[in-house]
């Protein structure tokens, strides 16, 4: 639909003619999430650094008849803080996809300790923006069902629920930000370009800080059956925690899952003038096309490989640099060697050293929302010092020419850590994240 | 430095290229026809694009088709029209690539077969879906939701595997975010541009009921932005910040009589429609403000 002019860039200080714009550096300041493996960041942390598995037979509809009959289910849960909202925001709140992206947002603005005077300049001059990777809702096909039969339409209440844009609108609200909102869809890479526009926006001087991050709810049966006819998802019904294995050789497709990661990014200028707790430095960004075919990666990793040098190049750092790569991983047979070749010629005589893991293997294919929750998950290896290993990876793929952590999650200090995500359509997003030393 | 359009590609009612875009709104051509899968609703005009064969001719695999959403084929045609004056010069990486995209909801009727094998007696059962239905439903149907795949198909049909970004529902963002990929140095050239398709059923009634009164239509439009150093033609127009304030900016574009020129013509179209009102400023000459760029036409 028509673009409502949050989206301007007129109040942005920049011109052709500055020098020295795009050079702001950008912190994060506040992270959340809610995974299959747990409800918040460090719940899904500890899961993931004990390798466990959050992936079970789907319990959100009956499967037993698919062909596919496991996920990675999030748990429920229950949320606060949105009481004071209209019906249109309620409405929202009270899907899936909504509670997902409240409650991980919300994790990360408390975790960012905003002060009100703050959160108020922020709202009162649009400083503060938000940008979330997020696709169409579907309908529920039981409602579906029911208004062919009864040849009903669905109410324009229904309709505002499948936009793509409801869980950044939702966002918004919660944190009366008056910047620019807006929605990246580029399937499994969305929330990672969500993150690349939240940086640009604040190198660019446009906003003091935005909200970034994804959400994604597929578990339901027209997505679980329309994969299944792609032959992209694992058939392992008989062992669902074996299912997801990146890099492995039994490999045999992804694991849905559905999830939501969000980080609070600010300017450094901001980050420090309010004191804030700086979690990290958000060093760089790179994306790419293909220009393959909608749903096969290329064998020789091309695009994935130029993805990853544009974000070392942003991040001006050299692979041997990079102390942890975060695989987008997805464990389906034509994924994993592709990254493989395109890490090799990214990272040149440094692909035997850089460790590799994928935690899909652990939590699944979050698919809009995987950018942010592993670029998270990148952050807390460079602050922790912990890279979690990739499960199941019994037996590593010879195509698959890496340092695979196998095993149990390997304690090492880095400085800097690299997240990829690739999606359907060719698009690719590789996100640099490093540690703060002030 | 200095950011210039050169090429503009568009296919929309009014037919394929500048011109016929032209001379429809200056002579008040009428673009809105009958189109029978809206007759049972209270208006069955529609801006149609009259022909859309001519995307074929991009395609490397004339298969390829199937897997495209209308949408898709007037994207492949509006990226195709620039493409035929200077795709030989383009380098596929260093030119970066950002569409605007409808929200591409599944087409419901595409699945009808599928829904109706999975009901008993009107209601929906997920044992009937996987028992009967299954076998019914198009397996492409999820991939063709994803808006990102017009993305996809023009970075593959074209070559291009430079940056790139695909915004959902907003008809703006393609053309700004191009605007930065050069001014940053990311990009040297960038294809900006929107497509939509809004004519079946099931979206016209969407529109309606979201209160949007215009006849639905679909469009596409491109735009070949540049570093004036590096144009590769004609420079069509200059672009440069206008400094005007986001709430001036905002009241500037929704107060444009040419803004409800367009819809009434052609009919409503979605993201394209701020990327047409951009053209048919470009094209009438002049200075005008777009959602805070300022854009110096040479025509």
């Amino acid at each position: 639909m028509t673009n409502n002019g949050q989206t301007s860039v007129a109040n942005t200080t920049s011109n052709f003619n500055a020098d020295g714009w795009g050079d702001r550096e950008v912190v994060i300041t506040g992270v959340g999430m809610v995974t299959p493996l747990g409800t918040s960041t460090m719940e899904t942390w500890k899961a993931l650094c004990a390798g466990e598995n959050g992936i079970g037979p789907i319990t959100r509809f009956d499967a037993s008849t698919f062909p596919v009959q496991f996920a990675a289910e999030c748990k429920d849960i229950d949320i606060i803080g949105h009481e004071e909202f209209s019906e249109r925001f309620q409405r929202i709140v009270s899907t899936q996809k909504g509670k997902l992206a409240f409650s991980a947002a919300q994790e990360a603005w408390i975790m960012a300790c905003v002060d009100e005077s703050t959160s108020a300049r922020w709202t009162a001059e649009g400083r503060l923006g938000v940008c979330l990777g997020s696709e169409a809702g579907r309908p529920d096909l039981a409602t579906v069902a029911t208004q062919l039969k009864h040849q009903q339409l669905p109410s324009v209440e229904d309709l505002d629920l499948l936009s793509p844009r409801a869980p950044a609108d939702l966002v918004s609200r919660m944190l009366n930000a008056t910047g620019p909102v807006s929605v990246v869809s580029t399937a499994c890479t969305s929330s990672s370009q969500a993150i690349g526009e939240g940086v640009l926006r604040i190198r660019r001087g446009e906003v003091d800080a935005m909200m970034v991050g994804g959400v994604d709810v597929l578990i339901d049966p027209i997505m679980v059956t329309g994969f299944s006819l792609l032959g992209a998802l694992s058939t392992r019904n008989e062992a669902p925690d074996k299912a997801s294995r990146p890099f492995d050789k039994d490999r045999d497709g992804f694991v849905l899952g559905e999830g939501a990661g969000m980080l609070l990014l600010e300017s450094l200028e901001s980050a420090r003038s309010r004191g804030a707790v700086i979690l990290g430095h958000l060093r760089g960004f790179g994306c790419s096309c293909n220009a393959y075919r909608i749903t096969d990666s290329p064998p020789d990793g091309r695009g994935a490989a130029q993805s990853m040098m544009d974000a070392l190049r942003d991040a001006r750092l050299k692979p041997e640099d990079i102390g942890y790569i975060n695989a987008h991983g997805t464990s389906t047979p034509m994924n994993d060697p592709s990254e493989s070749r395109g890490i090799q010629t990214a990272f040149g005589e440094w692909t035997s050293k850089v460790p590799v893991s994928s935690t899909k293997s652990m939590m699944g294919h979050l698919v809009a929302a995987c950018g942010a929750v592993e670029t998270i998950v990148s952050l807390l290896a460079v602050r922790e010092g912990v890279l979690p290993a990739t499960r199941n990876l019994d037996t590593p793929d010879p195509e698959c020419g890496i340092r695979h952590i196998q095993g149990e999650a390997l304690r090492i200090d880095i400085e800097h850590a690299m997240s990829n995500a690739f999606g359907f359509g060719g698009s690719n997003g590789t996100v640099v994240v490093s540690r703060w030393r002030s | 430095m200095a950011i210039v359009i050169t090429q503009v590609g568009v296919i929309s009612p009014f037919g394929r290229g500048i011109d016929p875009f032209k001379q429809g709104l200056a002579n008040d051509v009428c673009a809105l026809s009958e189109h029978s899968p809206l007759e049972h609703m209270d208006s069955s005009l529609a801006g149609l694009v009259a022909s859309n064969k001519t995307f074929r001719q991009y395609l490397k695999r004339r298969k390829a088709a199937k897997l495209m959403t209308p949408a898709a084929r007037l994207a492949m045609d509006a990226v195709g029209q620039i493409w035929d004056a200077v795709g030989m010069r383009l380098n596929p990486v260093e030119t970066g690539l950002f569409f605007s995209v409808g929200r591409e909801p599944p087409d419901e009727g595409e699945a009808e077969d599928a829904l109706i094998a999975s009901s008993v007696e009107g209601t929906f059962s997920e044992e009937s879906l996987a028992i009967h239905g299954r076998s019914l439903y198009p397996p492409l149907l999820p991939l063709k939701t994803l808006p990102n795949l017009i993305l996809g198909h023009l970075s593959i049909h074209f070559g291009l595997c430079g940056e790139n970004a695909a915004w959902a529902g907003e008809g703006v963002q393609s053309f700004i975010e191009g605007v930065w990929s050069i001014l940053e140095g990311r990009s040297t050239r960038v294809l900006v541009g929107a497509a939509d398709s809004l004519v079946d059923l099931g979206q016209a009634r969407d529109l309606k009921r979201l209160g949007i009164s215009a006849s639905p239509a679909q469009a596409a439009v491109a735009w070949l932005l540049e570093e004036e150093a590096v144009a590769t033609g004609p420079v069509l127009a200059r672009i440069e910040w206008d400094g005007m304030d986001k709430k001036t900016a905002e009241d500037s574009f929704l107060q444009e009589p040419q803004f409800l020129k367009i819809r009434s013509q052609m009919g409503y179209c979605g993201v394209v429609e701020p990327q047409l009102q951009l053209l048919n400023r470009v094209l009438q000459g002049g200075v005008s403000h777009w959602h805070g760029l300022m854009v110096h036409s040479n025509r």
